[in-house]
């Protein structure tokens, strides 16, 4: 029998399965998950992560039985979330598939929602410095090991990528007797140093990999553990072009006829706050000029200018409303923003604070006072305050979509200092709380009526 | 020269004051014309509100009359400005007064009709005052404007007038007390 894999292979194995259904590799996804299926405990959280994703490449496959299949048997699930997913899924893939309606399963579903329907409620710093102890703290002494152990190799790696390159070029050049043995000896570190600068990336993701599912899911679970949050380090084909979709329409940075060319999301959460659909993920968006493809029919860039980067939120606004609403930082650039006609004319509002704050933009000077109510502007200047940095909200086609640009990763492992403190952390949890908590700051669970 | 260039400039900044003088006039206009669109929006939801809840609320008929008579009084369309906008405000202090009595009535509640009619009632009141914060910030900048240099000087001229901003009436900033509507 095989030697069992490691966590670290099982990842590296969905990984490289999730790639190839990102870049349009079905079967050899297929293969990847078919095996990862084999090995990884149906209890885990990646077995139903790769179900979902072997669902997809088989649909993409046009192995539409087996998605059917394995379909079937997600909603058969006794995890209720799995199930519904499964049963939602089956719906798109079998127009003759009915939902069952079971009356318990139905009364578990109401029980859900009357647990989730009031809001979420913030936890406290001393909360999660308890969660920390309680939970994570194993978690921690084994990321610490492997921070190392990641380190460790790095350095070892480098020094050897130095030495050995010099003891080569200290025997040639003796060998040779020439005199310009620095010039030789820094030819000779070209490719080392580039394969030490690949190895170490390596090791740099192998090592996030752990940290991100063992500490930040852990963290987004207690935050929103009276929502149905779910975590995801990075997504599929589809939601990307989901993200790129929802930042074109939400117009919050360009033009909505200026699509990003280029899109990285990662750290993904979505799910559902009491009524309210959430998503959020740290995305940087690019624009390419002058793209070309080279000799080798392979895609060129000249140019790649950043559009944005840093977290960015979509979720469905309580309210109906036809006209788009912009809310931009009262800075240079948002007061220019009249220069951009397509943002509308200037609305002024009433409240001193936010007006401070923000120059609002829209379509309808009545329909943006309709959705930027008072309570709304009031809200939005404490949560402006509690971010601490600039942020950007549009209000187009019935969602809010909040982008809060940020110049660094968020939710990376720290490599060069230890794990074993609560600082990093505390930014790790004040950030996704940060995130979660819009649901509850700017009271998007507030519905009409009933 | 110099006196051609004076009064060159004198002459673009009155035309700019004079533009800006009536767009800000008519902004008000624009703002009134919006408020009145949505308070007759509200008026067709009263009568079907009120014959659905009509049957439940038995002990209430004499707010669910008040609320008609009022809405007829307005539609008649013979009462001044500031008469009309009393009893607009008294017709949203009656609906407010019919919303929490529904509360007492787990029938109305879950009644679906019910429900969707509170539903754009609500969503009305809401566009009602943010029709009125539109208006409020229109007037106030037409008022600015009237006393403001040099722009009083061309406002005096036109025989300009200040405009009143919407003022919520005190009753309806203090909550509904439905112990006593129920009494």
């Amino acid at each position: 029998m095989d030697k069992p894999l490691s966590l670290k292979e099982i990842d590296r194995l969905y990984i490289q399965g999730d790639r190839n259904l990102r870049q349009g590799k079905f079967a050899a996804a297929i293969d990847s998950f078919e095996q990862l299926l084999q090995i990884v405990d149906s209890s885990s959280r990646i077995y139903f992560d790769t179900q979902r994703a072997l669902v997809k490449a088989y649909q993409q496959n046009q192995q539409l039985e087996q998605a059917i299949a394995l379909c079937r048997e997600v909603a058969a699930s006794e995890i209720m979330s799995r199930a519904l997913w499964g049963q939602n899924f089956l719906v798109t893939l079998d127009p003759d598939y009915q939902k069952p309606i079971d009356p318990q399963t139905e009364i578990e579903i109401s029980k859900a929602k009357l647990n989730t329907a009031p809001s979420i409620k913030l936890k406290t710093l001393s909360q999660f410095k308890q969660y920390c102890q309680d939970n994570l703290l194993e978690n921690l002494q084994k990321l610490e090991l492997s921070r190392k152990r990641t380190l460790k190799s790095i350095v070892i790696s480098g020094i050897a990528c130095l030495i050995l390159p010099w003891c080569f070029c200290w025997v040639i050049s003796s060998w040779l007797r020439f005199d310009n043995s620095v010039i030789f000896y820094l030819y000779c570190l070209i490719i080392p140093v580039s394969a030490w600068v690949i190895f170490c990336r390596g090791c740099i993701h192998a090592y996030g990999i752990g940290f991100k599912r063992n500490i930040i899911e852990s963290i987004v679970n207690f935050i929103g553990d009276q929502g149905q949050l779910s975590y995801a380090a990075h997504l599929f084909l589809e939601n990307k072009r989901q993200t790129i979709i929802a930042l074109t329409r939400s117009q919050i940075l360009r033009d909505e006829l200026e699509e990003p060319d280029y899109l990285e999301q990662k750290d993904c959460v979505y799910g559902t706050i009491g009524d309210t659909d959430i998503f959020f993920a740290e995305i940087l968006a690019k624009k390419v000029k002058g793209a070309h493809l080279d000799e080798f029919g392979r895609e060129r860039y000249r140019h790649k200018s950043v559009l944005f980067r840093g977290l960015f939120f979509e979720a469905r606004f309580a309210k109906n409303f036809m006209s788009r609403t912009f809310v931009m930082p009262n800075d240079f650039l948002g007061k220019l923003a009249p220069l951009n006609h397509w943002r509308g004319d200037v609305i002024k509002l009433e409240d001193p604070e936010f007006d401070q704050m923000f120059r609002v933009y829209g379509d309808s000077q009545i329909e943006s006072r309709y959705i930027l109510s008072t309570n709304l502007m009031s809200r939005l200047v404490k949560f402006n305050q509690k971010a601490g940095r600039k942020v950007y909200l549009s209000f187009v086609d019935g969602f809010v979509y909040i982008a809060i640009p940020y110049r660094h990763n968020l939710f990376e492992p720290r490599l060069f200092k230890t794990m074993m403190s609560f600082n990093p952390l505390k930014q790790y949890f004040q950030d996704l709380q940060l995130m979660i908590g819009i649901v509850e700051d700017l009271n998007l669970n507030r519905r009409i009526w009933g | 020269m110099v006196i051609m260039l004076l009064g060159a400039t004198i002459f673009i900044g009155g035309v700019r004051v004079y533009n800006d003088l009536i767009y800000r006039k008519n902004q008000v206009s624009k703002s009134f014309s919006s408020v009145d669109v949505l308070l007759q929006k509200r008026w067709d939801l009263i009568p079907n509100l009120v014959a659905v809840v009509r049957r439940q609320m038995d002990f209430e008929q004499q707010t669910l009359a008040e609320v008609t008579r009022l809405r007829s009084q307005v539609m008649r369309g013979e009462v001044i400005a500031e008469q009309r906008l009393t009893l607009e405000n008294q017709i949203s202090r009656s609906m407010g007064n019919i919303v929490a009595l529904i509360e007492n009535y787990p029938e109305l509640k879950s009644d679906q009709q019910v429900n969707q009619l509170l539903e754009s009632l609500n969503e009305t009141e809401e566009q009602i005052s943010a029709a009125r914060r539109f208006y409020n910030s229109a007037v106030t900048e037409y008022n600015n404007a009237l006393e403001m240099f040099p722009s009083n000087v061309i406002a005096s001229y036109m025989g300009y007038q200040p405009k009143e901003l919407f003022v919520t009436p005190t009753e309806q900033r203090a909550n509904v007390d439905v112990d006593r509507l129920l009494d």
